[in-house]
């Protein structure tokens, strides 16, 4: 099962002038690996990553996510995908200012039309699972970066999703905090999820099990050790 | 998400902005409360116009000349009033219609109104009278203070005496009893026989005179001195309100012995009451109509600010789709929040219009109002459609927003 995507391509339109942004992509990602997305800026990582988590359409070829043609899914079918199956984590943390950190949380498992008790009760146990139990209440202005992305993973985990992708996740932490943030992905990968992230950061990407390189928008397996 | 949460979150956000969500409910608080104010004081008017005519006794016609078409009576509602030769010029009645209807069968008494106007030397100014007859006092509710009301004798001989007005008398005879006195009328002498009780002036209903003013001749002696031989309304009373309906088809009969059909109009008290309701209605309607398009502005208002917000909050709609919402998920939420402001606005517009109602006739007494169920439903549900009309586009354009955008924005 896990992620399949066959000649992939997906352009932009701007104007008449049309841009290839992913060019024939061709990728398999097994469940419970942990796979890093590496590449220059605009080469496409961040477009390769909506696709696989179904906030995007290829404009050719087909993505499989778990046996399931997702070309062939309705609008309400990918929210419902995106909501149980997947996970995100922005580089911005992308909390709503005006909700708690619970709330935050809770919006995850709302959109899933869980009943509101089972939602708060989750909502909680992931925020505990990550060292935040006393900061629950906390409006996310209220919070240091570390801990808003902590936030943001327990909104990503709180479905229970197989698929963990991260745009970034470090981007905006320091390098201690950068290193926390990247131990719990480590540990949600050793539960059996598979973790996507897309980074810049070479020693994120030392600690994937694959590495896959963009460049123009061709995608290219990485040997380990050469990174 | 459940609708209840959408709701929840739709509250959570306009809370989030309470100056900005206050302000945009302005719009529809003000357009709520000018519908509730203006209709309630049409409704007043026509409650106050109702009681005074229905003061005025439910058992009296009137005839008027000239032929006069009511709305509800011939079924084909034409706004107010289709005269023929209503006024003087066409006026064909008589006096001696008043003296064929008297006696007949269900009439208790019948009188008339003849409008003049003549000159009192006295006070050295032109007056307008009124010729009446003896059975006035009997139809048309007027308390003496003084003396009596003109005798049958005084209207068959054509005497020159009168009944005078409270301010009629102050006038002539600085108050005082003047019954006996005289007063020069056209440089003749004219003897006082009574003096109406002091009425307060009732500004509204069909008798919309100052009773205060006025003087009463016998109608036979105005006519014969007068160019103008024709009185210009005929009051018939029925025996009971029971009758009333017999009692039209015998002043039908009977006026139709002398006059052509389009030469008299016969109304009783409800027509007169249809008639005034239906003018006062649709003033009401104008009024509440021309209140509705600050309601519409206040829409726009709701338009505006919804725009704005899905603007602002396009990060936000891009996170919300991240984790799991769908595009009717986002529709909704929007749309709740337009309509939540349109009826919360509603509902503060609604208290203040209620409230201002309530305290306006203690601040403008001569101003009385009623709030109408009617009125209130209807501007609710107009609110409400403001909401949904002027939520549906934002909340549209938020939920087809593309979530890569969405979260690429700043």
């Amino acid at each position: 099962m896990g992620i399949e995507i066959h000649g992939l391509h997906k352009s932009y339109q701007n104007g008449d002038q049309i841009t290839e942004v992913l060019h024939n992509v061709n990728l398999r990602v097994r469940d419970g690996e942990f796979i890093a997305i590496i590449g220059p800026s605009g080469s496409g990582k961040s477009t390769l990553m909506n696709i696989i988590g179904c906030l995007d359409r290829p404009t050719r070829g087909a993505y499989y996510l778990e046996g399931q043609d997702t070309g062939k899914l309705g609008d309400r079918r990918l929210a419902a995908i995106r909501n149980r199956h997947i996970g995100f984590v922005f580089q911005s943390f992308n909390l709503l200012p005006q909700y708690t950190a619970l709330e935050n949380v809770e919006l995850a498992g709302l959109y899933g039309n869980q009943q509101p008790k089972t939602v708060r009760e989750g909502a909680k146990k992931a925020l505990v699972s990550l060292g935040l139990e006393d900061r629950m209440k906390y409006r996310p202005n209220q919070l240091s970066g570390g801990q808003k992305q902590r936030v943001a993973i327990a909104r990503a985990i709180v479905n229970s999703p197989s698929i963990i992708l991260a745009d970034e996740p470090t981007g905006s932490l320091d390098s201690r905090t950068g290193r926390e943030v990247l131990d719990i992905f480590k540990s949600l990968n050793k539960e059996g999820r598979t973790v996507i992230v897309v980074t810049h950061d070479p020693g994120i990407a030392r600690e994937a099990n694959r590495i896959v390189d963009i460049k123009d928008g061709v995608v290219r397996e990485v040997p380990h050790e050469v990174s | 998400m459940r609708f209840r949460e959408s709701f929840r979150s739709s509250f959570k956000s306009l809370f989030h902005n309470k100056l900005r969500s206050f302000l945009t409910m302005l719009g529809i608080i003000i357009g709520i409360f000018s519908v509730i104010m203006l209709t309630s004081i049409g409704e007043g008017i026509k409650n106050q116009v109702t009681s005074q005519v229905e003061s005025l006794g439910a058992n009296l016609l009137y005839v008027f000349p000239g032929k006069i078409q009511m709305g509800p009576q011939t079924g084909e509602s034409k706004l107010g009033v289709q005269q023929a030769g209503f006024g003087q010029t066409n006026n064909t009645l008589t006096y001696e219609d008043v003296l064929n209807l008297k006696g007949q069968e269900g009439i208790s008494a019948v009188s008339c109104i003849y409008n003049g106007v003549d000159r009192l030397d006295d006070l050295n100014i032109s007056a307008s009278t009124t010729g009446a007859d003896e059975d006035l006092i009997k139809v048309s509710g007027l308390d003496l203070r003084y003396g009596r009301f003109i005798t049958k004798d005084e209207r068959v001989n054509k005497e020159q005496v009168a009944v005078i007005g409270d301010q009629a008398n102050k006038e002539l005879f600085t108050a005082g009893n003047p019954v006996g006195k005289t007063f020069k009328v056209n440089g003749k002498d004219y003897k006082v026989v009574g003096v109406l009780e002091y009425k307060e002036n009732q500004n509204m209903g069909p008798q919309s005179e100052d009773m205060n003013v006025k003087i009463y001749f016998p109608v036979t002696e105005m006519i014969d001195r007068k160019d103008q031989k024709n009185i210009s309304q005929i009051l018939v009373k029925a025996v009971s309100a029971e009758a009333v309906e017999g009692v039209e088809k015998t002043v039908n009969d009977i006026m139709k012995k002398n006059h052509t059909d389009d030469e008299f109009t016969v109304m009783k008290q409800q027509d007169m009451l249809n008639a005034i309701n239906n003018i006062l209605g649709i003033l009401t309607a104008g009024l509440g109509g021309i209140a509705a398009i600050s309601l519409l502005v206040g829409g726009i208002g709701i338009m505006n600010i919804m725009l704005v917000s899905v603007t602002e909050r396009t990060r936000e709609i891009g996170v919300r789709k991240a984790i799991g919402a769908s595009r009717r998920d986002i529709l909704i939420q929007f749309l709740i929040e337009a309509v939540f402001m349109s009826i919360i606005g509603g509902l503060l517009g609604l208290a203040a219009g209620i409230g201002g109602a309530q305290l306006l006739p203690s601040v403008l007494p001569s101003i009385q109002t009623a709030v109408s169920l009617t009125a209130v439903i209807i501007a609710m549900v107009f609110a409400l459609l403001v909401g949904v009309f002027f939520g549906v586009y934002p909340a549209s354009k938020a939920a087809r927003l593309d979530p890569i955008e969405a979260l690429r924005s700043e």
